[in-house]
């Protein structure tokens, strides 16, 4: 009974941001010909996969009343790989990159889980420690923006399908998919939430507790990681603080989209929403012109708004 | 324990550097450590509750701007602009400590929010470039010495004894951000004016901040917008690092040794010459190890 109830107050609150959504969408395209253009389609089609990817896994983070501050600077590190060590015209170097960047990202998730689960010590001072850990590495091996991605890696992410579609939003579609049928039709998924609404409680019915627990840090990092790898893409060099912005980011996503910090409500779906609010909003404010000053104050309002709706929906 | 570990530390940058153990070299150290301290006792306090605060870098860098735009080197407007900006502070914090309290945001996402507002906030205030300077009395505060003492330290050994005697041991809530932090629910089944108790943490160390703010400022002289940089990791660093847990575990006094370790730590890999890069990688190793020894206790 009480699941039943769940489902029906998350279908109400999705609904209602899709049809916001769908409001903003619908406003923006009366009122400005550059929103409808298909320029900036594709702009929000690229937009959308690298802040999409860290919010998905940080989604799952989240459903366990965690949180992992370590993504921007996984994501930073996975730039930094890519611009340093991918040749051009040898796509074996691709590999070998990419197997390295998901190998680390991988590792530092294990490193965050077991901290946090054997050790139980807090999410948030684990990974912020990972975090620095990790950007200290990062500012060693580049320590400015630099190095070059060479195209045969790149057009896997921006060959666009019709011209329309980038790849990038392709795989986008394809792991949310993935993760949607882990979150929702595998046992792991529910005992994500089942660890998330009540740990003890699950740790008494026989959950394993700490391997979902660092199973859902790997995968966060590993997210991060495929975060990471588009915006190397899209960036075609790597930068020791690319990520930097998209740790918080990511955290607000999923607040906007309703998945609260009590564990064990809300999902990619709701992440969903938020992904395309945050998107959105920052097209929306670039294309009025508004400047980073005031851009800055809105997406904290944002921010604040949103973490109050859903707190008081408790 | 934490006496101990700074005990250890100043032994070995002794042997690794010798210069560093002299009286000159030490003084110096905790001055440097003075504007972290008094944030990071801020941030103890938010800590002990259960809370976080990721406004202080945000805060700092406001106080900085908004004196040096107001003062612009001249004496005569100093106790205004310091009351007004103390106002400021005093307004932040609250307003963190209203939302997080009755409106249940979780403290990191207000202060984060909070923190963008603050930003964006003196970016308009102060058009784009940061201009001007901080008047005399605050350049003595950060800079000035007494009898060869650094003023800032005087002031910091004033300011850290008025809060440990007369604030958290004597006030109600001084009290109670050990027990709120520790149990929650039990807290408020108890009676206490749990809101206004939480209200008054974040006062409290949005208010701290600005103090910090005021001291850098005056150590730095002019307006700068990277001035809070670091304060954030570092606080909440000073403050693990001297075994405050989020569960009200932890006396507020380990906050300014914490502060005094942390600087110490970085004044040692600077004079190593190591810079940014094994800074960090040795901040983050220091708080993954220092807390999971003083987790052992729990």
């Amino acid at each position: 009974m009480g699941i039943r109830i769940l489902k029906v107050r998350t279908n109400k609150d999705l609904v209602f941001r899709f049809f916001f959504i769908a409001v903003i969408i619908l406003i923006s395209s009366i009122f400005s010909t550059h929103f409808r253009s298909q320029a900036n389609l594709i702009n929000i089609l690229n937009q959308i996969p690298p802040l999409a990817f860290v919010a998905i896994g940080q989604t799952l983070v989240i459903l366990t009343t965690g949180i992992d501050l370590s993504v921007g600077a996984i994501m930073s590190m996975s730039t930094i790989i890519s611009a340093s060590m991918m040749e051009y015209g040898d796509m074996l170097s691709v590999f070998y990159s990419v197997f390295l960047i998901i190998f680390i990202s991988l590792f530092f998730g294990f490193i965050n889980g077991l901290f946090i689960a054997k050790l139980k010590m807090e999410p948030l001072i684990v990974t912020l420690a990972t975090s620095t850990i990790l950007n200290g590495i990062n500012l060693f091996i580049l320590p400015y923006p630099g190095g070059y991605c060479p195209s045969n890696f790149t057009n896997l992410f921006s060959y666009k399908i019709f011209d329309i579609m980038p790849l990038s939003f392709l795989y986008f579609l394809v792991i949310f998919l993935v993760f949607y049928m882990l979150l929702h039709y595998t046992s792991f998924g529910r005992h994500i939430y089942a660890v998330g609404g009540n740990e003890r409680k699950a740790g008494l019915a026989g959950i394993k507790t700490d391997k979902i627990k660092i199973g859902v840090y790997m995968l966060s990092s590993l997210c991060a990681s495929l975060s990471g790898l588009v915006l190397a893409a899209r960036m075609h060099s790597g930068d020791p603080t690319a990520g930097e912005d998209f740790t918080l980011m990511s955290i607000a996503a999923v607040l906007i989209g309703g998945t609260t910090f009590n564990g064990g409500e809300g999902g990619i779906n709701q992440t969903l929403t938020g992904i395309i609010i945050m998107t959105l909003l920052t097209n929306i404010l670039n294309l009025f012109g508004v400047s980073p000053f005031y851009q800055n104050i809105l997406t904290g309002l944002i921010v604040l708004v949103a973490a109050i709706y859903s707190a008081f929906n408790q | 324990m934490l006496l101990i570990v700074m005990a250890i530390l100043i032994l070995i940058s002794g042997v690794i550097r010798p210069a560093t153990l002299k009286i000159s070299h030490l003084v110096e150290i905790v001055r440097q450590s003075v504007p972290l301290g008094i944030a990071a006792v801020g941030q103890a306090a938010v800590i002990l509750t259960g809370g976080i605060d990721l406004s202080v870098p945000a805060t700092i860098t406001m106080t900085n701007i908004i004196i040096t735009r107001l003062m612009q080197g001249i004496e005569s407007t100093t106790t205004l602009v310091v009351l007004l900006v103390l106002l400021i502070g005093a307004g932040i914090g609250a307003v963190n400590g209203y939302f997080i309290s009755k409106f249940k945001v979780p403290p990191m996402v207000m202060t984060f929010a909070m923190s963008y507002l603050i930003r964006g906030g003196y970016m308009v205030f102060s058009g784009g470039t940061p201009k001007g300077s901080v008047s005399p009395s605050i350049r003595y505060i950060g800079s000035g010495r007494l009898y060869g003492i650094p003023f800032s330290v005087i002031l910091y050994i004033a300011i850290l004894f008025f809060i440990f005697v007369f604030i958290l041991n004597s006030t109600r809530w001084g009290k109670s951000i050990y027990y709120i932090g520790n149990n929650k629910k039990a807290a408020i089944y108890s009676g206490i004016p749990y809101e206004l108790r939480i209200i008054l943490t974040y006062t409290f160390s949005s208010v701290m901040s600005i103090i910090a703010g005021l001291i850098l400022s005056g150590y730095i002289g002019v307006a700068s917008y990277n001035i809070g940089i670091g304060y954030d990791l570092d606080s909440i660093a000073a403050v693990v690092v001297s075994g405050i847990t989020f569960t009200g575990i932890g006396s507020l006094v380990g906050a300014p040794i914490g502060a005094l370790i942390i600087t110490l730590v970085n004044s040692v890999l600077t004079s190593m010459g190591i810079f940014e890069p094994a800074k960090l990688i040795t901040q983050g190793s220091i708080i993954l190890i220092m807390v999971s020894l003083y987790g052992k206790g729990n």
